[in-house]
Formats: C-alpha cells, sequence, structure tokens
C-alpha cells in the first residue's frame, strides 16, 4: 500500500464491548468516506465485526488493553488491519469447521472466522513487537 | 438498530425483522422466543428489510432452528436479499433451513 493513490485511516481504543459500536460506525463512516461499494461495505462489516468481538472478549483475559485499527485503501485493495497487545492469538490456525456437521449438532462458535476467510481475498496473521496483527485485504 | 414486527394469526407467527441482526442486537430477537413456543405450531422470519446479518445472528437463527425442531413447530426464513443470503449459504446454513 505504498502507492501515490493511497489514503489511510486509523482509530485507537479501549478493547472493551462497549465500544464495539462506535469501532464499527468508524469503519462504516471510512468505507463511506473511500466510496466502496455496497457489497465490500457489507462483507469488510462483517468480518470487521467478527474479528473486533473476538479481541474484544479474548486479547486481554486479565486485565484492559487498546485495539489498533488501521484502514487502507489504493487502486486494487482494500486493507483493514486489527492490531492488539493481548496474548499471542492466531484466528487462523482455528481449523474446526463447523460446517461439517449437520445443523443439530452445531454449537455456537466457530462461525466468525469461516466469514472472515470467505468474505475476504486474504487474510495474513503475525506476532510482531508483543502485538497481534491481522490484515484482512479485500479486492476492490 | 434492529426493529422487529411481530403478526400473529392462528398460531402462525411472522416476525418482520428491520435493520441489522448483530453482536449488538440478537439479544432483541432470541428475546421474542420463550413466549412463542407455547403459542404458535409455525414462525417465519421476514428478511425483507434485515440489512445486515453477522454470526452472532447466525447463532440466534440456529437457536430457533434447534427449539423450533424440538417443539414440531415449523420454521422458515424468508425474503432475504443477496448478500444476507450469500450468509446463509457460507455458513453452510442454507442447506438445512427452510428458506422460501
Amino acid at each position: 500500500m505504498d502507492s501515490i493513490n493511497s489514503e489511510s485511516f486509523c482509530k485507537k481504543i479501549k478493547a472493551n464491548r462497549e465500544f464495539l459500536q462506535d469501532l464499527l460506525d468508524f469503519i462504516e463512516e471510512t468505507l463511506d468516506q473511500l466510496r466502496c461499494a455496497h457489497d465490500l461495505r457489507f462483507k469488510l462489516l462483517i468480518a470487521s465485526e467478527e474479528i473486533l468481538v473476538n479481541i474484544m472478549d479474548y486479547a486481554y483475559p486479565d486485565q484492559e488493553g487498546e485495539l489498533e485499527i488501521k484502514l487502507a485503501k489504493d487502486d486494487s485493495f482494500i486493507q483493514l488491519i486489527f492490531i492488539d497487545q493481548g496474548r499471542p492469538y492466531n484466528p487462523l490456525e482455528n481449523t474446526n469447521d463447523p460446517r461439517t456437521l449437520d445443523l443439530e449438532d452445531r454449537e455456537p462458535g466457530g462461525l466468525g472466522i469461516i466469514m472472515v476467510k470467505e468474505f475476504m481475498d486474504k487474510v495474513e496473521y503475525r506476532y510482531e513487537a508483543q502485538s497481534n496483527i491481522l490484515t484482512l485485504s479485500k479486492k476492490i | 438498530m434492529l426493529e422487529i414486527a411481530k403478526e400473529l394469526n392462528n398460531q402462525q407467527c411472522m416476525l418482520c425483522l428491520k435493520g441489522r441482526l448483530d453482536t449488538n442486537t440478537a439479544k432483541q430477537l432470541e428475546d421474542q422466543f420463550e413466549p412463542l413456543l407455547k403459542e404458535v405450531t409455525a414462525i417465519q422470519i421476514n428478511c425483507q428489510e434485515l440489512e445486515y446479518i453477522s454470526s452472532a445472528g447466525l447463532r440466534v437463527i440456529l437457536a430457533y432452528f434447534k427449539k423450533s425442531k424440538a417443539s414440531n413447530i415449523d420454521f422458515v426464513l424468508s425474503n432475504m436479499n443477496s448478500l444476507v443470503k450469500e450468509v446463509f449459504d457460507i455458513s453452510g446454513f442454507a442447506q438445512f433451513l427452510k428458506i422460501i
């Protein structure tokens, strides 16, 4: 995302459920500002909700912490980057696919990360400088 | 924001959803269910004005599906837009639920 046409936005907030809607509103407004198409916006918002809830519920089990989100767009991609300093966790390692089960045997859970993987073109995780860094990319 | 309009007719209930079924609103739909269990034989969730559904919303639909089945209640979803339908497709729900 180094092209001349790239634009980027970022926001840092306490990783707490009470700020979930604020963050989703920020993402939605930013996507509008970036003139993101309706179906792309829908998929990016769903993926964001799943990741944010995950971080807010599990990243900091014993203390309060922050999470940061960055949005960037260039000519071919929109990228959303989620950063937290909570316990190391790679959501992509969760390989249980509940879709192999009949609906009646399903337990709630595991669906969020499937939506993220299916709706995004690329999902990358790395742990760096005591931070979980998850990057979602969607082709424009 | 989620608005739920409830229509009850001859033990048939239609819940019309308007807005978003997500982490913040899923409980609103969940709370509608228990009182319905004893008074209806069929539930239709009309998704015509449902704009958005995340996995939190799917979890409530899953709970409705399971409880309806256990109580012999006919459970149907209807009129969803193509993006909402895509969420049901990729989650694998579409192949098990009655969607009209």
